[in-house]
């Protein structure tokens, strides 16, 4: 115990008179393990007290255990995964499984971001689990399943892929003229293909195929304006077979006319 | 009866299949042959919309005339429905086809290997 905190100990005591159980003058000690202390946590946390002590917080929760010990299912390592709790689990044992839980919440969440940048539908695998071991083990698996998803999306040209440089704003209810394609093409042929990142368009003509971003079938889905970014033709023709089975799959459910 | 359409259909493909719900769709898109087939299920390249327009016909192939234009596909799909639709990958229809039987021999010819401009669709 800190010097400081022993003396501030021993100064309340003769305070507040709670010596009586043992003689200051003669410095005998009736020492009695069974006196009640008040619990760590309060300001005069440790002291001896008569058993009449009660805490402004024990006050407003009648019926729970008050103890000194330090709990060891209380550990609260930040407001904010607390309150995302979506039901009842255990808590965190030792800070390590705290701090592996705020890691597997901090993982899964920036992957589902991700993910959801691209196409807002998506949903992760849901998961049941009662501890909290459970809890980490399935934040790893929706982050696993999250970047597995997005790959699938990068791979697929949903979304401007790791490749996109330039780009031109797309025209609204027409095709693209003369000179956006000509703009198109260049941009393709300085930065090649924005998913893939070859420098051949694959088309027979030499033009780039104008990629819209965020496709046009997708696109009910986001508020901002489309972008062209140019595209070859071998990923063009993998990012349309990949939209008709999510369009399809999407007017199957009933979520699409 | 033979039906024509005139357009520039998304990702330079098409779908042609009896019946959306059931299809299967090929899932090893793109094939080098830009064509790909399941048995419920064909996607059939077409010319890229910055190259310009498509021009899409179907019909019972005893009525076309499809002189001049090279075979890309022959195969057989299922259609349930009784009839063939050609969709975008959007699956908004393009042209719809009645046919006679549950199976049914789809021929498809264009004007050149890829990126064809012209694409005649025989049904039976």
């Amino acid at each position: 115990m800190a010097f400081s905190k022993l003396a501030g100990l021993l100064s309340g005591l003769v305070r507040t008179g709670d010596w009586n159980r043992g003689d200051v003058s003669t410095g005998r000690h009736h020492y009695d393990p069974t006196q009640p202390r008040v619990p760590a946590g309060n300001s005069d946390g440790g002291q001896w007290t008569a058993g009449g002590w009660r805490s402004e917080r024990a006050s407003a929760l009648d019926g729970e255990v008050l103890s000194d010990a330090t709990p060891d299912n209380e550990w609260r390592p930040g407001a904010h995964y607390a309150s995302r709790r979506r039901a009842p689990r255990g808590r965190p044992t030792t800070p390590g499984q705290a701090a592996r839980l705020t890691i597997a919440e901090a993982r899964a969440s920036e992957a589902e971001r991700k993910v959801r940048e691209r196409d807002p539908t998506w949903r992760a695998t849901q998961s049941i689990y009662e501890t909290v071991e459970g809890e980490i083990a399935a934040l790893e698996a929706k982050a696993r399943e999250a970047e597995t998803r997005l790959q699938e999306l990068i791979r697929h040209g949903i979304g401007p892929g790791p490749f996109a440089r330039k780009s031109i704003p797309a025209p609204v209810g027409r095709r693209l003229n003369s000179a956006e394609r000509a703009e198109n093409n260049r941009n393709g042929d300085f930065g090649g293909c924005h998913t893939c990142g070859t420098k051949n368009p694959g088309t027979a003509s030499g033009n780039w195929f104008g990629d819209h971003q965020h496709a046009t079938a997708m696109n009910f889905l986001f508020s901002k304006a489309q972008e062209i970014f140019p595209h070859c033709a071998t990923c063009s023709a993998r990012q349309g077979g990949w939209i008709s089975q999510w369009i399809r799959r999407l007017k199957l459910k009933g979520r699409l006319p | 009866m033979t039906q024509s359409i005139t357009t520039a259909p998304p990702n330079a493909f098409v779908i042609i299949a009896g019946d959306m719900k059931s299809a299967k769709l090929p899932e090893d898109y793109p094939t080098p042959s830009r064509y790909a087939a399941t048995s419920s299920c064909i996607f059939a390249g077409c010319s890229p919309d910055v190259d310009g327009d498509t021009i899409f016909t179907i019909g019972p192939h005893d009525q076309l005339r499809p002189a001049g234009l090279t075979l890309l596909f022959d195969g057989v799909i299922d259609t349930p429905r009784r009839s063939v639709s050609v969709w975008t990958i959007a699956w908004d229809t393009l042209l719809e086809e009645k046919v006679a039987t549950d199976r049914t021999r789809v021929r498809i010819w264009g004007n050149r290997p890829e990126f064809p401009d012209r694409v005649v669709i025989g049904l039976g």
